[in-house]
This record gives C-alpha cells, sequence and structure tokens, in this order.
C-alpha cells in the first residue's frame, strides 16, 4: 500500500501533465467535434454544402441573383475584397471557392447573349478542396445557363430589366431537384451522432500522450537507481511493489478514461438522446480498451527507461502517428491503398472500425455486434502485446544491468587490489 | 567566450536523447505526412464516381432521354474535375432489387431510378466511416439537378417567349380568331393552363400552328439551348503557388519542431545557471563575465538548434519533395530566425529559478503541443480552429511561436508580395529579443545560499 500511495504522490506531483494532456486537449476535443454533423440525421439526403464567398464587382442584378442562387445550397462566407483577405481565404481553406463577378459584367453579358456571341465569364477561386470547388462551379454554371437562356429570349424591354427579369426567374428554375434519399430501410440514419463519434476518434491522440507520460513518469521514479536500490533490499516483497505500481499505473488510467467518457457524454449529452444506450456503453466500451492499450504502451517506455523527456516525445510521436494512420484526424481512405493497409497494423484504426461498427449494429444483438466486439478485441490484442514485450524488454534490460554490474566491479577489483 | 562557444556546444552535442528528438521528430512526422499527403491531394477530385443505374421501360422511355443523354455526357473521359478521368462510371442493372445488391456490395456511392413520368431518383449509400462520401453523393445530384433546372428554364422561356409574340400578333391584329382556327389546335393544346397533359405528337401539332403564323418554337429552343451551352465560369488563380493542403501541415510541422529544439536552448541556460550543474559552478565561478559566457551559450544553443532543423529542412525539401514555393534563401532564413526565437524561448524557461531540469522540459513540453494545437497541426479540425482563431483574434499568431513559423512559410508560398513575409521575419526576431531580455532578467544577480 505504501508503494501505491508513494506512485500516488508522484501521480500528484505531475499534475501540469494531466492537465494539458487530459483536461486542455479533451476540451479541445470537445471543441473540435462540436457542431460535426456532416452525416446524416434522418433518412432524407442533405446535400453537402460548400462555403462560398461572392466577390461582388459589378452591383448589379446579376451579381446579386448570382449570390442569392449559390446562398440556397452553399455556406455563405464573407470575404473583404482586397488581395491579401482573398488569397488567405483560398489558401487556408476557408471557402471552397472564391466567386468574383467583374465590374460591368451584367451589361456585357446581356449585349453578348442577345447578339448570339460567346458571354464573358465569372471568375471561380478553387481552394484545395476541387471537389466541392468543382461542385460550387457546377451550380454556378447552372445558374448562369439559366439566366442566359432567359436573357437569350428576353422581348423589347430594356437590357437592365431583361437582365433583372432573367435573374430572378432563374431563382425559380434553381429550385428544381432531383429527389434525393438514402437506401435504407426508414429510421435507421444515423444511429449515433457524428460529433460524439468525432470526439471519440480525436480521444486517441490525448489518451496516448496522457496515460503514456504519466506511467512512464509515476514508474521512472521508481527505477531511479537509489529509489530501486532501497526498495529491493527494504523488507517489501517483490510481488507487493509490482502490485502497487501496476496499482497505481491502472488508476491512472481509469482517470483519464473516466474524464474523456464523462467529458463525451456530458458534452455531447444533447446530441445522444435518443441513442441506443447500448450503442453509447460500447464506445465507451472501445475507449477503455484503447485506453489499455495506451497503458501497455506507457509501461513499454517505463521498461526502456526512457527519461520525461523522451517519454514526452515519443509519447507526443506515436500519438499523432497512430492518430493519423488510424483515421482519427484525416479520413484513412483519402490517404491511398498504402497507408490503408498500413493503419490495419494499428489500434488506432481498430478502435475507430469499432465506432464504426458500433454505429451500423442493427441490434444488440450477438450477431449484429460480433464485429464491434471483433474490432475491440484487436485493439485489447494490440494492447497484451505490447505488454508482453514490455515484460520481456524490462527482462533483457534486468539481465543487461546485472551484466554491466558484474562487468564493472570486475574492473573495479583489480584497480582497489593495486591501491590496497 | 569562444572557449564557452565551443564548450557548451560540445556537451549539449552530447546530449543524445535532445538532439536526436530534435531531427527525429520532423523527420519521423515529415515521412508520414509525405505518404500520408501522396494520395490526399489527388483524391480531392470527384472521379470515376460508381453510380449504379436502373435500366427499366422508364429509363428507355422519351421522358428519360435527356437523362440519358446526360448519363452519356458525364461518362466520358475528361468530364471529371481533373479534365482526366470520366466523372460517373455508370453501371446499368436490370431492377431495382439488383441496384440495391449491387450498391451494398461495391464502391458505388448511389443507384439512379426513373419514375414514370420520367422523373430522377437518387437513393445514396450510407456509410459513416466515408467522410467525403456526401461531398461525392453532392456532385452526382447537382449534375443531374442541372438537367432538370436547364429544361425548365429553356421550357419557361420558349413559353413566356411564345405567349409574348402571340400577344402582340393578336394586338396588330396579324392573329386574329379570323386568321388562326383555334379548332386546328388539339384539345389537349387548348386546355393547355387547364393542367391537362400535352404529348410529344400535341406539342407538335401546336407548333405547326403556330409557325403557320410565324412563331418558329424549335428556333426558339435551339436559341435558348444554344446560350446555355456556353463556358460561363473561368477557374483563375490568384495565389502565388497553388493552394495544398499538404502543404501547411509541413509548416505546422516545423513549428512544432522548432518548439522541440527549444530543449537546447533550456538545456544550455539551465547549466550555465550556479546551482544546476557542476559546470555551472565552475562557470560562475570562473573569470567570464556572466553576460559573455550568456551571450556564447545562447550562440551556441543557436548553432544546434539551427543545424537540426535545416537537416530537417533538408530532407523534407529534398527527400520528401515538398516545394516550400521554390524560395529556398529565405526559408533557410526563416529557419534561422525561428530557431533563434524557439531557442530563446528554451533559454527563459531554463533560467526560471527553482524548477528542475526535467520540470522545464515539461513545461516547454506542453508550450510545444498548444502551439502546434494552435498552429493546426493535429488535423484538418485543428487546421480549421486555428485558421478561425487567427481570424477572430489575429495577434494570437504573433503570441504563438508554432504558428508565426508556420505563418512564415506560408506567406513565402502563397503571397506574390514578399511584406508578409517579411513581418513575420521580424515578428521573429522580435520575440528572440523578447525572451532573450527576460533571461536576462532572469539569470542576472541571482544569489544561492551554498552552491
Amino acid at each position: 500500500m505504501n508503494i501505491f500511495k508513494a506512485a500516488c504522490k508522484i501521480l500528484l506531483n505531475n499534475k501540469m501533465y494531466f492537465l494539458m494532456y487530459v483536461v486542455f486537449l479533451g476540451a479541445i476535443g470537445v471543441f473540435v467535434a462540436t457542431g460535426n454533423t456532416q452525416g446524416a440525421t434522418s433518412d432524407e439526403f442533405v446535400q453537402n454544402r460548400a462555403d462560398v464567398a461572392v466577390i461582388d464587382r459589378d452591383g448589379g442584378a446579376l451579381a446579386s441573383g448570382v449570390t442569392e442562387a449559390m446562398a440556397s445550397n452553399a455556406t455563405m462566407v464573407e470575404v473583404a475584397d482586397t488581395e491579401r483577405s482573398l488569397q488567405d481565404a483560398v489558401a487556408q481553406g476557408m471557402v471552397d471557392c472564391l466567386i468574383i463577378v467583374p465590374e460591368g459584367y451584367g451589361e456585357t453579358f446581356v449585349e453578348a447573349v442577345r447578339a448570339g456571341d460567346e458571354p464573358p465569364c465569372v471568375q471561380t477561386v478553387a481552394s484545395f478542396d476541387n471537389m466541392a470547388g468543382f461542385e460550387v462551379e457546377n451550380q454556378l454554371q447552372m445558374y448562369l445557363s439559366c439566366v442566359a437562356a432567359r436573357t437569350a429570349l428576353s422581348g423589347e424591354e430594356t437590357a437592365q430589366e431583361a437582365l433583372s427579369e432573367a435573374a430572378t426567374a432563374a431563382l425559380d428554375d434553381m429550385a428544381e431537384q432531383t429527389t434525393a434519399s438514402y437506401a435504407i430501410e426508414e429510421g435507421k440514419a444515423s444511429p449515433l451522432p457524428d460529433d460524439f463519434l468525432l470526439y471519440n476518434r480525436w480521444s486517441v491522440y490525448p489518451i496516448v500522450c496522457a496515460i503514456g507520460v504519466l506511467v512512464t513518469v509515476t514508474l521512472a521514479g521508481f527505477n531511479r537507481t537509489d529509489v530501486r536500490r532501497r526498495n529491493l533490499s527494504a523488507p517489501v516483497s517483490s510481488l507487493s511493489l509490482s502490485l502497487g505500481l501496476s496499482l497505481a499505473s491502472v488508476v491512472c488510467m481509469l482517470i483519464t478514461w473516466v474524464w474523456f467518457a464523462g467529458l463525451g457524454l456530458v458534452a455531447f449529452g444533447g446530441s445522444l438522446e435518443g441513442t441506443d444506450t447500448w450503442r453509447v456503453v460500447l464506445c465507451l466500451v472501445d475507449l477503455f480498451a484503447y485506453a489499455v492499450f495506451a497503458l501497455a504502451f506507457g509501461f513499454l517506455l517505463a521498461q526502456l527507461g526512457a527519461s520525461v523527456a523522451v517519454a514526452n516525445s515519443a509519447a507526443n510521436i506515436v500519438g499523432l502517428v497512430l492518430s493519423f494512420l488510424g483515421g482519427a484526424w484525416i479520413d484513412i481512405r483519402l490517404m491511398g491503398q498504402t497507408l490503408e493497409t498500413v493503419g490495419h497494423f494499428t489500434p488506432s484504426y481498430w478502435h475507430g472500425q469499432a465506432l464504426v461498427s458500433i454505429a451500423q449494429a442493427d441490434g444488440a444483438t450477438w450477431d449484429a455486434l460480433a464485429p464491434a466486439i471483433a474490432d475491440m478485441g484487436i485493439v485489447f490484442l494490440f494492447a497484451a502485446a505490447l505488454f508482453a514485450v514490455a515484460l520481456v524488454v524490462g527482462r533483457v534490460r534486468l539481465g543487461n544491468a546485472g551484466t554491466k554490474e558484474r562487468a564493472s566491479s570486475d574492473k573495479s577489483t583489480p584497480k582497489e587490489a593495486s591501491v590496497a | 567566450m569562444w572557449n564557452t562557444f565551443k564548450y557548451t556546444t560540445l556537451y549539449i552535442s552530447r546530449e543524445r536523447e535532445i538532439l536526436i528528438w530534435a531531427l527525429a521528430f520532423p523527420i519521423i512526422l515529415s515521412t508520414l505526412f509525405s505518404l500520408m499527403f501522396s494520395g490526399m491531394d489527388e483524391s480531392v477530385y470527384a472521379t470515376d464516381l460508381g453510380v449504379v443505374v436502373v435500366e427499366d421501360e422508364a429509363w428507355e422511355s422519351d421522358e428519360a432521354a435527356v437523362l440519358r443523354e446526360v448519363m452519356d455526357a458525364i461518362s466520358e473521359p475528361g468530364t471529371a474535375a481533373d479534365e482526366v478521368g470520366s466523372l460517373v462510371a455508370p453501371h446499368y442493372v436490370e431492377s431495382e432489387e439488383d441496384a440495391r445488391r449491387t450498391l451494398a456490395d461495391t464502391d458505388a456511392i448511389a443507384y439512379l431510378i426513373v419514375d414514370e413520368q420520367g422523373a430522377p431518383q437518387l437513393h445514396m449509400k450510407l456509410d459513416p466511416a466515408d467522410s467525403s462520401l456526401t461531398q461525392r453523393q453532392t456532385v452526382v445530384k447537382t449534375v443531374l439537378d442541372g438537367a432538370l433546372r436547364t429544361k425548365a428554364a429553356v421550357s419557361d422561356a420558349v413559353e413566356s417567349h411564345v405567349r409574348a409574340d402571340v400577344e402582340q400578333a393578336a394586338r396588330s391584329g396579324a392573329f386574329s380568331p379570323e386568321t388562326f382556327d383555334v379548332q386546328a389546335l388539339p384539345t389537349s393544346v387548348e386546355n393547355w393552363d387547364q393542367e391537362a397533359s400535352l404529348s410529344l405528337d400535341d406539342a407538335s401539332a401546336a407548333s405547326d400552328v403556330l409557325m403557320y403564323v410565324g412563331i418558329d418554337v424549335e428556333a426558339l429552343v435551339e436559341q435558348a439551348l444554344a446560350a446555355t451551352d456556353a463556358e460561363l465560369t473561368e477557374r483563375v488563380s490568384i495565389t502565388h503557388n497553388k493552394p495544398m493542403e499538404s502543404e501547411r501541415y509541413y509548416y505546422a510541422l516545423l513549428g512544432m519542431a522548432t518548439l522541440f529544439t527549444a530543449n537546447i536552448g533550456m538545456l544550455g541556460i539551465n547549466r550555465m545557471l550556479a546551482n544546476t550543474s557542476s559546470v555551472g559552478a565552475r562557470r560562475t565561478l570562473g573569470a567570464a563575465s556572466r553576460t559573455r559566457v550568456m551571450v556564447a551559450t545562447c550562440a551556441a544553443t543557436w548553432v544546434l538548434s539551427f543545424a537540426c532543423l535545416l537537416v530537417a529542412y533538408v530532407y523534407i525539401r529534398c527527400a520528401i519533395g515538398v516545394t516550400f514555393g521554390g524560395k529556398d534563401a529565405a526559408c533557410v532564413l526563416a529557419l534561422a530566425a525561428s530557431s533563434l526565437a524557439g531557442c530563446m524561448l528554451g533559454a527563459f524557461i531554463g533560467a526560471i529559478p527553482g524548477v528542475s531540469e526535467g520540470g522545464k522540459g515539461g513545461i516547454i513540453t506542453v508550450i510545444a503541443c498548444f502551439g502546434a494545437l494552435f498552429a493546426g497541426l493535429y488535423g484538418q479540425a485543428c487546421m480549421s480552429l486555428a485558421d478561425h482563431i487567427a481570424a477572430v483574434a489575429p495577434w494570437s499568431v504573433y503570441v504563438n511561436p508554432a504558428s508565426l513559423i508556420a505563418r512564415t512559410f506560408y506567406s513565402l508560398y502563397y503571397y506574390d508580395s514578399m511584406v508578409p513575409y517579411a513581418e513575420s521575419l521580424a515578428m521573429l526576431l522580435v520575440m528572440a529579443v523578447v525572451f532573450l531580455a527576460g533571461t536576462a532578467l532572469l539569470a542576472r544577480r541571482q544569489q544561492h545560499e551554498h552552491l
């Protein structure tokens, strides 16, 4: 019990890591996931809304029509008409597509269409999300085509009147839509809210860092040569020492898991309303499995004799690598086949897969839950494998330490003899 | 002073843990990034989108003729946004049941069926694991919407034009009950405004009648369609280089790597202090002034961190192939300023009295993680968050070294003007001076009860 108490004291002395990796990064996870509802929330298909900014340098009816037409299918973003603002908007992906309506565009457009000439073009600037940019360009081309068709057949009215009428009427044309729905049975859409799923995926990085660093720092305190010698010579059995340290590590893991699980439930409680309880419970079990893996990782670091600096660096690098390869931050399907294959060899990938399997399960039956349970089982197996490696590493290091000690004592003996 | 510089460089070089992580971190992560982003920058184009089409009687009917043309057109090579592949890869099946099965078993994103009136209906696949699925489905839907919208615009424009012509003809007397035999029109055309359905034959008959009084409906339709055929949008570029999502992750990575090299500055100054190491105690008692020792120590740590970052830069530039806009000299200058700011930050933390070396290392890790988070290193969501914060509070970039470093490289890549780059560089130097002043204030006149 004294060992456990001492380990807990070491943990308490490292509150800074707890604050940073658990409290702060947990809050960031909530912030990042909040409002993320890109998936289906009903059986009705909701199309993607690109971020669009219209830079109106014309000020006419056609430019207003373009803005209105785009607003019905996209999220409008305000961007100042300065060179730097426009560059920032596309470079940072603040907008998927920037639409620039040049000065005098409407007038030139009417004249060209009525004369049967090639009309001038509206300029578009796509950001790095080319798919969304392409979609916006399609919408824009459609709207301008409708205006062109109506303007071409306009009567004797003035150019401004014709354009104004055509721009307004084309907005009605844009209301025409293909009927679209999900190819699923009614009520099957979105069993788990997207924001909660994203939060659980995002937690991969802070959990590895938090548990990895805290466990290493705690165990490293006992691995210091003097402390170790003292403990080995103290009337404490090896079993008692190991149990105390293991208990402290498990407590550290449990605190982290409870924090992340609780934060997720509190922050996304509104989104989770109406969600099956068993799905939420399974998500938390999945998070627990990942926390166990992080515990094994921390144990391995400690067995390797990592210092605080090394533990921090290693946990950050491993956390980042696992997050990316597991598709926690960027969809792994976007990374190509090779990386997707490599991702299969990471626990973070199976943690994410388990979340998908939980979301896709038809009901709380063994058959339906088998894929989710298998995915979580793989995460537990990763933890077991890493734990076994850590034990072997510890054993090897202990053996080497003994050899080194013997070697150093062998070296010192002749010196001492000669002095004598 | 030279000796202090030389031996500080030597003993920090022997701290392999610090140097390995300063070098290993950017090299490991940039290698991972290169593997990840090689596919990502290309996959943003919608190409060969699998659509299952139910090829039944309704699909073959006259009502679906336009839809068939559209589907054939977007299946041609060169119709995708990358102007190489085809936008859609259709897979034809005979029944809706087959379509459902094919949708479930293949990479198809939707199936398309036409109802009796010829109206298209899309049934989308639902896959929570595929974040870009909705976007790809939207692209397909938008193209099909286009066919409906153009049809609606052309029909309405022609109808309005014909109505206006008929009214004018009636007013001018050229089109009067005496010259126009209403009985010649089919009943359905006579009653079209009472929502009677018009067959193609009826429309053709009506068109003949209108032609008789000088209104050529077909010519009007062709005129309207010709107007819709024109290319009305033009993609232009307004940035110095093409926007690439992956580039910014490398900039944020360099920001975090720089903050990791702050450990070198911390180590140098921490061990210079009288009560932290035997070297520090010796130096304090030595003949060299504190100022000279501190300047030499800072210079040595800066040279080491600059060297680490330079190796990382050369690796990212040459082995990974990140272009950095091709401005290598400016990038090296940016690295020099970045490493100076990072090093001085480390020196400032190293000079804090009463905190162990491990504790100071922890503080740097905390700063590095926070900094990298707000520089957008941790994925798309964080990058958006970082951009949002930078837009709402522009000053936040100037207090976060990682953001400022990322911004410096960003300025070089995207802006035509070198002014934003020079501004960022100046801010990095100001940051370095502030930290150096802080270090001097903390390290001077420290008194120790015992050494």
